[in-house]
């Protein structure tokens, strides 16, 4: 009897481990989720197609940043005009800041301008988990080949300032030319800056 | 963790002392206007204030000027490595031609886990102190002003970026000035909140899974909860646990490395190490680089659960997102079959005997009855548990999400429960002793009343098996319970796992009420059934003795009292009752009635309000030399467990409540057991005492930290153990042999 609860207690304790980032350069984790349209989306889904993954919460003042400057559009147009998948990912638990129900999803698209090919709603944390979403936002590339390209910020400059946009360095934008052009892209991982995911 | 109530009056003293420095410095406006600061600067969730550490600068003096905030309670900012996410705070300064200001000092960083995620940051009034160094060409009768721009992430769980602008107007002095009086104070009383600049000897190695940071010296021996914060971000994972090796000199932590940890670019690591001792205390290091020691590349043990969990925020556990669902998804169904297991057993256990005689007069009463109402009382008797189990998990789980420190039989803890629990089991005892009856008519037994009188007494048995005798854990139900109130389960979760466990408990009558035929088995109803009755009611005194002790551990004589007045009241509201019943005219009825129901809300008064005594020097002593007739017994306490185990002492720790009926035969039948007691004293096993008979954070952290959240809990930690022995909750002479077998 003690056998079996040890092991269940380690089961239960083993929770306590810390989000572990995914590997650059190698298969990027799957994932399937419920979009704000109520379908399912998964990675298998995608097959074949170059996605942007973009961790979201609305009510985050570094997401303002990004979006209320326009800075985020751009770098979604730039990427859907070079044939990527955009996919934003909600993570938020549900009572938590940006939790939001398919319709404010949607709602919230189309007041900020977004276009994503996908908005998921991850209330249970699963696919913020998986691939280790830390921060909000959170940009992930994942090549035609199901391979994990970039991790970490949106660009290199870690603030709340919209006024630093135009200094930083957008390594999303840069990785997107990079593979545009065939190269091997310069950045593939970054600090990932903003406010905690609120699982 | 444990210990933070301490460290954290004393972070609450030293707050309202450095309050009152502010506040006499701006009622003086003289004072004020001689100390250098700038007014305090309110942005919502934070005041902020640049003060000076003296009153003045002399020419190519360097003097410390800091940003003092007082932030909203609950909310952080950040150390300048945040940690997982945020934003270190950031300092823009406008110094007058020649003057230079330096690197920002930060205090000591505090881990502050939100979710699975680990930040690095301050709570309270932290000071962020900056040296600003005058050239010599500065001209001494001037003031000089230096302007800052300040920026930073202020969070709870949701985060605001704030800033101000502060300026503090400064003499220039011929010669080093004293300290300012507004600043001064602030700086004095926030030094214990900085690193110390002792020197303390460190290296560090490539592990398999990261750094391995290695100290020798310097850190106190009793030092617990040791973490290394490093300076830079994403060297570590900073929800990763630290795992403590303690090695001849001292001490390494292996750490899990994260993506920006090239080792073998990094010549030094930098950053500051932290732990628990007389309070909690830090170091800043500069560890140089070593080729790995043969053999410690790899972590002493492959996990040490809550090792670092338990640093020194307020959470039990860092992470709740389990790192694969589907795992997590089984593991919810084994809690809940434990749940279900460990609720069926309760039925066995000492704690519930009281309650399993009340249900034995039911049963007994139930021969007379039909089929249809022994199934109707069994399943009232589910929904009593159920409506028990679902009140008092709600309301602990809605407690605890107020950030009270309870556990499982929080109840319990309250003298003034135990007292009402004390009124009911001596009603009940009154009325199977036949004092009065219930739901009978004057003139008899009716039976449709009688059948009511059933069904809400089936429910009402109940109710009170929870309420009484469950708070108890029972085995396989430590695992559940701990699961079931950890920080980061849903409240839904939590309470389907505890209703599980009432399904359980009541699932053996369940069961026999619906077995056709009970009837049958059953004795036919006869004189004997009054004569049972009023036997169980001596169950029922005794269970009143047991409560009546509990009570006046929790509340002292003076408590007591109280109890037994009230008890005294409550028999005279019975027997007026009874009498009412017997009596003949409706108006002798109504008053026997009202006289009852007088006296019963009289005894309950008295009962509400009896206080807590406060805890005096409790029962341990260690027994005097050569004295092995007493279990060698100190109190529970953090530090002195980390103490004991540093020094490599066997120790049996004892979770345990006046209230727990299950701990109480476990002490009788063996823990004093003279051939128990003697084996301590051989094997030089120290008996510490955890008594949960009352509220005590202390002890209720402790018990998370196993993942437990109720008592019984015994643990044995060996010499040199990483972790104890989780022993189960019924113990035995032969157990206890076997335990000390190692030693």
């Amino acid at each position: 009897m003690r056998l079996v609860l040890s092991s269940i207690a380690a089961l239960t304790l083993g929770f306590g481990s810390a989000l572990a980032a995914p590997e650059i350069d190698a298969p990027a984790p799957d994932f399937t989720g419920v979009t704000a349209d109520g379908e399912t989306v998964s990675l298998a889904d995608l097959e074949g197609e170059k996605i942007v993954l973009e961790w979201f919460n609305n009510g985050c003042p570094f997401v303002q940043k990004h979006y209320e400057s326009g800075n985020m559009q751009m770098t979604q147009e730039a990427a859907l005009e070079d044939g990527f998948t955009w996919v934003t990912v909600i993570s938020s638990a549900p009572g938590k800041q940006g939790h939001v129900t398919g319709a404010q999803a949607q709602e919230i698209a189309a007041d900020w301008e977004m276009e994503p090919t996908h908005i998921v709603l991850d209330e249970e944390g699963t696919i913020g988990t998986a691939y280790g979403a830390k921060t909000t936002p959170h940009m992930y590339i994942i090549d035609e080949e199901g391979v994990l390209s970039y991790a970490g910020g949106i660009d290199s400059i870690p603030s709340a300032d919209q006024a630093d946009i135009e200094e930083a360095e957008n390594y999303v934008l840069a990785a997107l030319e990079n593979m545009e052009a065939g190269e091997e892209i310069a950045t593939k991982q970054s600090q990932p800056y903003g406010c905690s995911v609120k699982y | 963790m444990l210990g933070f109530e301490a460290n954290d009056r004393e972070v609450l003293m030293r707050r309202v002392l450095i309050q009152l420095i502010v506040m006499c410095a701006v009622l003086m406006p003289g004072l004020a206007r001689a100390g250098a600061a700038s007014d305090p600067v309110e942005t919502g969730n934070a005041v902020s204030q640049l003060v000076a550490e003296r009153a003045g600068i002399a020419p190519g003096e360097t003097i410390r000027v800091g940003l003092y905030q007082d932030l909203r309670e609950g909310w952080h900012v950040y150390w300048m490595n945040p940690g997982d996410s945020g934003l270190p705070l950031v300092l823009d300064w406008t110094l007058p031609d020649g003057f230079a200001a330096g690197e920002i000092g930060y205090p000591l960083p505090h881990r502050i886990p939100l979710g699975p995620l680990v930040n690095f940051g301050h709570e309270g009034t932290p000071l962020f102190t900056v040296p600003i160094t005058a050239p010599d060409s500065a001209i001494p009768g001037e003031p000089v002003s230096f302007s800052v721009e300040a920026d930073w992430l202020i969070c709870a769980d949701i985060c605001i970026p704030e800033s101000a602008t502060l300026d503090i107007v400064i003499p220039v002095v011929d010669a080093p000035a004293g300290p300012d009086p507004t600043g001064g104070p602030i700086f004095e009383a926030a030094a214990g909140d900085m690193p110390s600049g002792r020197a303390i000897e460190a290296v560090w190695f490539e592990g398999e899974d990261g750094p391995v940071i290695e100290i020798s010296g310097g850190v106190p021996e009793a030092a617990t909860e040791l973490f290394f914060f490093p300076a830079e971000q994403s060297l570590v994972e900073p929800a990763a646990d630290q795992i403590r090796q303690d090695t001849e000199d001292g001490v390494r932590l292996y750490m899990t490395s994260s993506y920006q940890y090239a080792p073998a670019e990094m010549e030094t690591l930098d950053g500051v190490i932290a732990w628990q001792a007389d309070g909690y205390e830090g170091v800043t290091i500069a560890a140089n680089k070593i080729d790995t020691p043969a053999g410690a590349g790899v972590p002493p043990t492959a996990a040490a659960p809550g090792a670092a969990a338990d640093a020194d925020s307020g959470s039990p556990s860092p992470g709740a997102i389990p790192a694969d669902p589907v795992a997590a998804g089984q593991g919810l169904l084994a809690i809940l079959f434990f749940a279900l297991i460990g609720g069926v057993i309760l039925n066995i256990m000492p704690c519930v005997f009281p309650v399993i005689f009340i249900k034995a007069a039911n049963l007994a009463q139930s021969v007379q009855e039909d089929r249809a109402a022994v199934i109707r009382h069994g399943l009232l008797y589910t929904a009593g548990i159920l409506a028990a189990f679902a009140a008092i998990a709600g309301l602990l789980l809605v407690l605890r999400a107020g950030g009270e420190q309870l556990g499982w039989g929080f109840h319990l803890q309250s003298p003034v429960t135990v007292g009402v629990f004390a009124i009911v089991i001596f009603l009940v005892g009154l009325n199977l002793a036949g004092v009065f009856e219930i739901g009978t008519s004057v003139q008899g037994v009716g039976s449709g009343l009688a059948s009511r009188g059933g069904n809400a007494g089936a429910f009402f048995t109940g109710l009170l098996a929870v309420a009484v005798a469950a708070p108890c854990i029972g085995p396989f139900l430590g695992v559940p319970v701990g699961f079931a109130l950890s920080a980061q389960q849903s409240p839904f979760v939590g309470l389907l796992v505890f209703l599980v466990m009432g399904i359980g408990l009541a699932l053996p009558y369940l069961l026999i009420s619906l077995m056709p035929g009970l009837a049958r088995v059953m004795p036919k109803p006869g004189a004997w059934m009054q004569t049972a009755k009023q036997l169980l009611s001596f169950a029922m005194f005794a269970t009143l003795i047991w409560l009546v002790w509990t009570l006046t551990l929790q509340a002292g004589p003076d408590g007591l009292v109280m109890l037994l007045i009230a008890l005294l009241i409550v028999g005279f509201a019975a027997w007026a009752f009874g009498r009412g019943q017997g009596a003949g005219g409706t108006r002798g009825r109504l008053v026997a009635r009202g006289a009852a129901a007088l006296a019963l809300i009289a005894g309950i008064v008295v009962v509400a309000g009896i206080e807590p005594a406060p805890r005096g020097p409790v029962t341990a002593s260690m027994p005097g030399e050569g004295d092995t007739s007493q279990l060698p017994t100190v109190m529970y306490s953090e530090d002195r467990l980390a103490e004991l185990r540093e020094a490599g002492t066997p120790v049996f720790v004892d979770f345990t409540a006046a209230w727990c009926v299950t701990c109480q035969v476990n002490k009788q039948t063996v823990l004093t057991r003279a051939q128990v007691v003697e084996a301590f004293h051989e094997k030089g096993v120290v008996y510490m005492l955890a008594d949960w008979t009352v509220q005590d954070p202390e002890i209720t952290a402790a018990l998370e930290a196993q993942g437990r959240s109720g008592v019984p809990l015994y643990l044995f930690y060996a010499p040199g153990a990483e972790e104890p022995d989780v022993l189960p909750q019924v113990l035995s002479t032969g157990l206890m042999r076997e335990t000390f077998a190692v030693l």
